[in-house]
């Protein structure tokens, strides 16, 4: 037999085990990639048929119906719609405990008249919960395969074998191809509006198509009026499509409480109430936030403190094999490009591994579990107003540790805009890289004496800045939620899914997905920063080859000379050319170096001025601390570290955006250069601006 | 009656759905005609609203469960 290549779309509602079974189907043998304009993942993986056939699986983004309400269940519609895919076939999922809203998307998609299989999900649940099915029955109503699966105990190697349900499901694939599925929609008579006049882009048979083109005709750009003056003296203005479609799911449901009721039993007094037990305690009005402050909080100190172990690990790897590199290499260009650029920027995307692993670990094992649309339902009240998803929390939440796995873990949220919307904000949050430069300015600039003989004040202007961050984060939420359009309004109808026992095989798979897109995705970008920022530290015009000819002194000391080659490299050059630009925030060209410096990591800013200031020893914080306080500004020839300065610099730190490994994952995430840039300028103008305000009022 | 008058425990079902024009995404996730809907809770800072409608464990907004129309079924006052 001749083998061909199919191609197959996986559909079905939120939370039925798609993606489950579309791991189990495909294995790790998958491809990402993305819809063109939007920020939605295309997935798909490959298997084969016992006949040889290839197929292509596309795991469709969840939706319960075809008439969307977001950008990512538009996907569905537009793909099955249009079909520029050229799919051959859907395998339709839907979870056993809800099989009957599940079927209003798998009765849209038979109309569309695609060969389609049923899979039903979680049987695994059928005798637990006392439901029966009449499969043969229900295949016979519907006219295409029913296949019965448990996507959580289905072992994958049980299709090797030849036996088990994954086996089964694919061995019946080929049948869909040889049944004409059930037709519903040509009974419903709900207009006799004639749709023949989009005939050109559909054929005569398919009627269904050609009514969503219609009645969801601004998803396709398409003025369907425009396209058919006839149309303008009906009354088909949106309100009354939208009465029409009300009456196609009350049809709908008629017909399939028909075919439900002649297959599907439920023995009432089997239902546990699980899950509704469980959200007792969970969704109780004390005790549910309380233990969702205790998962936030481990979430938290995982990310912060549990990773730096290996994070120091790499960090001391890195700058061993760096040393090792120097002393056996010979001293010159190549060496330094290889150890200072690339292995450094290397160094740059590993060290982010540990926090991914660990905090995808958890996002991972919440959704799993059922746990993240409960955090919505807790959180929903708190984040709504300011545009953002209650899934918000956890990346704002994630981004005090660092802004890189936080903003990834943005994914989770199904709305897309509510998605950017906590990608562009996290950046503000008080980042871990920011600390040390907090550290060090307020050690200088405010006074270690107690308010009322119990409040740290310089702990009190610590926690003023973690608070500045997440006002801003949530003021430029509000903004944006006014400015970035969206066509669906905001309906909220929030799926409670049943509490699950995780499969640790789907949370290795997320993990492992999501270091792959960050190591290969942004990782490139970081690493060719780092290369970039290396070559601009490193080289200058001739004066920063022979630091001995030009310099005066000529007592000088190694430690003269790093310095002297940074003040005279391009990085220095930068960091004086913008001086006039910044000596109104009440900054020097030395500063200007340290700004500039801060985007490989802002911490970097410290040892930045400690090569600037000479003090070598990079760990003494109390030696740079001396220098700062007493250096001059060569400009006002007064103190260079004021209290105006502090503030000012306290405020730039707080705000601006400095650290293209985040401008990377956003890049990343959102698949264009067009929002990391806007980002660059928003939160670096809102730093600028409250800097400038703050250091002329203080000065 | 209105859906969000429902007491904690009680149940409803559901009536005049064309009528009251409800989000089509509503009665594609079961809210029509005939369907059984029980209040569960609400949510610690007072919304969104639990309920149960058909098999399906939803959330509602507040603005939502104020637009559906159910004849109460018992009187609750289940303990929640």
């Amino acid at each position: 037999m001749e083998r061909k290549k199919i191609k197959l779309a996986l559909v079905g509602n939120p939370n039925t085990g798609k993606t489950s079974l579309f791991n189990k189907l495909t294995g790790l043998h998958k491809k990402i990639g993305n819809y063109p304009g939007i920020t939605v993942n295309r997935i798909s993986g490959f298997f084969k048929l016992e006949n040889g056939n290839e197929v292509e699986l596309i795991d469709l983004p969840g939706t319960y119906s075809l008439h969307p309400n977001s950008k990512d269940e538009e996907v569905v519609l537009k793909e099955l719609v249009s079909n520029h895919e050229k799919i051959d076939g859907i395998l339709v999922v839907a979870d056993v405990n809800n099989l009957k809203r599940n079927m209003i998307l798998l009765t849209e998609i038979m109309d569309l008249g695609y060969p389609v299989m049923l899979v039903i999900n979680m049987c695994d649940e059928m005798k637990k919960k006392g439901i029966s099915i009449d499969i043969d029955k229900l295949e016979k109503l519907l006219n295409i395969p029913v296949v019965l699966i448990s996507a959580k105990k289905a072992k994958a190697d049980g299709a090797k074998k030849g036996k088990g349900k994954i086996y089964h499901l694919k061995k019946r694939i080929p049948e869909i191809f040889q049944s004409k599925p059930q037709q519903f929609f040509k009974n419903y008579n709900l207009t006799h509006l004639n749709l023949d006049f989009i005939k050109d882009k559909f054929s005569e048979k398919e009627l269904y198509k050609k009514w969503l083109f219609f009645t969801e005709q601004n998803k396709f750009n398409k003025n369907i009026l425009a396209l058919n003056p006839l149309l303008s003296e009906l009354p088909f203005d949106k309100k009354s499509i939208k009465k029409l479609l009300q009456k196609e799911v009350i049809k709908r449901y008629q017909d399939i409480n028909r075919i439900l009721q002649q297959t599907y039993m439920v023995d009432k007094s089997r239902a546990t109430g699980f899950t509704e037990r469980i959200d007792r305690i969970l969704l109780h009005r004390f005790w549910g936030l309380f233990i969702f402050a205790v998962i936030m909080f481990t979430v938290f100190q995982s990310i912060f403190s549990l990773a730096s172990i290996p994070m120091d690990w790499i960090d001391t790897q890195f700058t061993i094999l760096n040393s090792y590199l120097k002393s056996v290499l010979p001293s010159g260009q190549i060496t330094g490009l290889l150890t200072d650029g690339i292995l450094s920027g290397i160094a740059g995307v590993l060290i982010f591994v540990p926090q991914i692993v660990i905090l995808f670990f958890f996002i991972a094992l919440l959704e799993e579990m059922g746990y993240m649309s409960r955090i919505v339902f807790l959180m929903d009240k708190i984040m709504q107003p300011f545009g953002l998803s209650g899934k918000s929390v956890v990346p704002l939440l994630s981004g005090t540790a660092c802004a890189v796995p936080a903003i990834m873990g943005a994914r989770t949220i199904e709305n897309s805009k509510e998605r950017l919307i906590t990608i562009l904000t996290t950046p503000f949050m008080t980042c871990s890289a920011r600390l040390p430069v907090y550290t060090i300015i307020i050690a200088l600039i405010i006074p270690d004496i107690k308010l009322f003989g119990i409040i740290n004040l310089q702990g009190l202007t610590l926690f003023f800045l973690y608070f500045l961050g997440f006002a801003m984060a949530l003021i430029s939420a509000f903004l944006l939620s006014k400015i970035i359009k969206s066509n669906y309004k905001r309906f909220f109808i929030l799926e409670m899914p049943e509490y699950k026992l995780p499969i640790p095989k789907n949370i290795y798979i997320t993990v492992v997905d999501k270091l792959k897109a960050f190591v290969f995705g942004a990782g490139k970008i970081i690493v060719a920063f780092s290369i970039i920022l290396w070559f601009l530290a490193t080289h200058g015009p001739k004066e920063f080859h022979h630091p001995e000819k030009y310099m005066k002194n000529f007592t000088q000391t190694q430690k003269d000379i790093t310095a002297y080659k940074l003040e005279h490299s391009y990085l220095g050059m930068m960091g004086k050319t913008i001086e006039p630009v910044i000596r109104p925030l009440g900054y020097d060209w030395k500063i200007g170096i340290g700004l500039l410096t801060s985007f490989a990591a802002r911490e970097v800013f410290v040892s930045t001025l400690s090569t600037i200031y000479s003090v070598g020893d990079q760990d003494n914080d109390q030696l740079l601390k001396d220098k700062m306080a007493n250096e001059i500004n060569h400009f006002t020839g007064k103190k260079t570290f004021t209290f105006a300065v502090g503030i000012s610099l306290l405020l730039f730190y707080a705000f601006a955006m400095q650290c293209f490994s985040t401008l990377a994952t956003i890049k990343n995430e959102t698949k264009t250069w067009k929002w990391p840039i806007v980002v660059f300028f928003y939160m670096t103008g809102i730093a600028y601006i409250s800097a400038l305000i703050a250091y002329q009022i203080l000065k | 009656m209105k859906l969000i008058q429902l007491e904690p425990g009680q149940s409803g079902v559901v009536f005049q759905c064309e009528k009251n024009e409800l989000p089509l995404k509503l009665m594609e996730m079961g809210c029509i005609d005939g369907e059984i809907i029980t209040f569960l809770k609400r949510a610690p800072l007072g919304s969104p609203y639990y309920y149960k409608i058909g098999d399906s464990h939803i959330a509602l907004s507040k603005d939502l469960a104020k637009l559906i129309d159910v004849k109460p079924l018992n009187n609750g006052k289940e303990k929640n």
